[in-house]
């Protein structure tokens, strides 16, 4: 194959990649950072590092289970980050020019954040990846390089203490 | 754990449930095409076609070198991810592990550091990969870690004490709780390659082996927020090498090296990696038999009156103390093995404290020293110490 036609083969997988996982990466991100801006520009650095360090799109075997993998590193490398980071000025203005979408989304994110909040982080990964990211446990798995009864115990585990949560909630009320 | 019935079950899940949907912006699909294509220097997705200007940019040359390398890659006998990918699938069928490794640090060091200037100390490493994982590393001589799940044990053999505490692998190792999981070693790899600028792959045959060696270049940021056994070691540019079986694809060796000054520097070698290996598990958590029961505790690291200071002015205050042996000072610092440091450093002079150095954790902090012992021998080091809602404690090093 030449080169002309290398390059066009990949653009054409990256193509078809982007259009099948764009929304899921993105939902994986945004619920981890919280922020459009931030998990749209990892969700798409994601894709383009692909292209960047010539990975040959046509060989790879599980390209979706690496691009949640990546994005996910991604997401904790920002997480990390983030601790120490102050939140620039037009960050916070942004938050509030935002429209009523975006409004409900943030708001989305921020219940789903409350109800894990005090959740150990390996059990509220499970819970968020098969909840919000729609994941199977065989998924999860793979992605978190754990076997697939250790997901689901950490599932149940994470489920139960947001149960326990939320009967306290309800017995508040 | 609480059982839970069906209806409990689903109306948990139903409050985990999204309401909103999370979509990309419309135009995303289009800005990364966009990106791509401009990094091809491409300026139409449908109707390929190299511009005559571009023909000489910098971009298009970068993306040529990548496609030469891609397209000849594929004529080696296996590209790095295609090797890695090999190698971590063939980790299901592996129950236990053996690793006899040697590591530059010293003896008194904490398990994390690492260092181009020192010799070589063995440690042998040993694991069941049950469910929880059971493990135990030997540093030789006299300090073992081991533990379950998450519970960890540090055995001081010199000093005949025992810690133990709730917390996974590397409340001990550090980073070097990743040898405990060779595999894991590889998946990081693998993801690194996805995302590796400034890293140079090369896989080589040779004999019955299959040779990656993988050269980093690491940014400081990188460093910091990355790759494996970088975080464990002094310089970011590192050169790691895995020898592979080529029948099995399994992991055989793994090497570490600092490149020092433009010089490679050995400073982590395994001498045998065996898998399957019988190991009673009850033989992981032995204790050392001069180590007493009752000298173990739980330890919790004791409020420290080190408050406020930078770690050289508290790691001097700390050993300036030794000579006069403060209680005051030094009892919250050492904890439980409080009396084991009085018997053995009770009239020790401080003669030097160095500017500290960061290894580990983001909170592990080891300032060199230079002491003279009770005995009159005078002794280089690096005392660790570990910054805990600002206070210091002791973690090492002396």
């Amino acid at each position: 194959m030449n080169f002309r036609n290398k390059k066009q083969q990949q653009l054409d997988i990256l193509e078809k990649l982007v259009e099948a996982n764009q929304d899921y990466l993105f939902r994986f991100a945004y619920f981890r950072v919280g922020s459009r801006e931030v998990a749209e520009d990892i969700v798409q650095n994601v894709f383009l590092k692909l292209i960047e360090n010539c990975i040959d799109l046509a060989l790879m075997k599980s390209p979706r289970m690496y691009l949640f993998r990546m994005v996910s590193n991604r997401c904790i490398d920002y997480q990390r980050r983030e601790v120490i980071h102050q939140v620039p000025l037009d960050e916070v203005k942004g938050l509030m020019d935002e429209n009523e979408e975006e409004t409900a989304l943030r708001q989305e994110y921020e219940r789903i954040v409350a109800l894990l909040d005090d959740i150990p982080f390996e059990q509220a990964e499970v819970i968020r990846m098969n909840t919000i990211d729609n994941l199977s446990f065989v998924e999860i798995a793979e992605i978190l390089d754990l076997s697939v009864s250790t997901v689901k115990s950490r599932f149940m585990y994470g489920v139960n203490k947001v149960r326990a949560k939320l009967n306290g909630f309800k017995k508040e009320d | 754990m609480e059982d839970m019935n069906l209806n409990d079950l689903q109306s948990v899940l139903d409050e985990l449930k999204t309401k909103q949907d999370a979509r990309v912006s419309a135009d995303f699909k289009e800005r990364v095409m966009q990106e791509a294509r401009q990094h091809y220097g491409v300026t139409s997705s449908k109707n390929l076609r190299i511009g005559m200007y571009l023909k000489w940019s910098v971009a298009a040359m970068v993306a040529l070198v990548c496609l030469v390398g891609m397209l000849t890659f594929q004529s080696t006998p296996l590209s790095a991810h295609s090797l890695l990918e090999m190698a971590i699938r063939n980790f299901k069928d592996i129950h236990t592990m053996v690793m006899d490794i040697d590591i530059r640090t010293r003896r008194q060091e904490s398990f994390s550091y690492v260092t181009a200037d020192d010799e070589f100390i063995n440690h042998r490493i040993r694991v069941r990969y049950d469910e929880p994982m059971r493990w135990r590393v030997e540093k030789v001589p006299g300090r073992i870690a081991c533990g379950e799940g998450n519970e960890s044990c540090f055995w001081w053999t010199m000093h005949k004490v025992g810690y133990y505490k709730k917390g996974k692998p590397d409340s001990y190792l550090g980073y070097l709780s990743i040898l405990l999981q060779p595999k894991e070693i590889l998946q990081r790899e693998l993801d690194h390659s996805l995302d590796s600028e400034g890293t140079e792959y090369t896989v080589r045959n040779e004999g019955d082996e299959i040779i990656l060696t993988v050269h980093s270049r690491l940014t400081e940021e990188e460093r910091s927020y990355r790759v494996l056994l970088n975080r464990a070691i002094e310089t970011s540019e590192n050169i790691r090498k895995y020898i592979f079986d080529k029948k099995t694809k399994r992991l055989k060796n793994l090497m570490v090296y600092m490149v020092v000054n433009g010089k490679q520097i050995e400073v982590i070698r395994t001498n045998r990696i065996v898998y399957n290996v019988e190991i009673g598990r009850a033989t992981l958590l032995e204790r050392p038999s001069d180590v007493k029961i009752d000298s173990l505790g739980w330890v919790s690291y004791p409020t420290s009156s080190l408050k406020n200071t930078s770690p050289e002015d508290a790691a001097r205050m700390i050993l300036q103390s030794m000579e006069k042996w403060d209680e005051a000072i030094l009892k919250p610092v050492f904890g439980n093995i409080h009396d084991v440091m009085w018997k053995y450093f009770k009239g020790t002079k401080l003669l030097k404290v160095g500017k500290s150095f960061q290894e580990g954790s983001p909170n592990k902090h080891f300032i060199p020293y230079t002491i003279e012992l009770p005995d009159g021998k005078v002794r280089n080091g690096n005392i660790v110490l570990h910054k805990k809602k600002d206070a210091w404690t002791f973690d090492g090093g002396l």
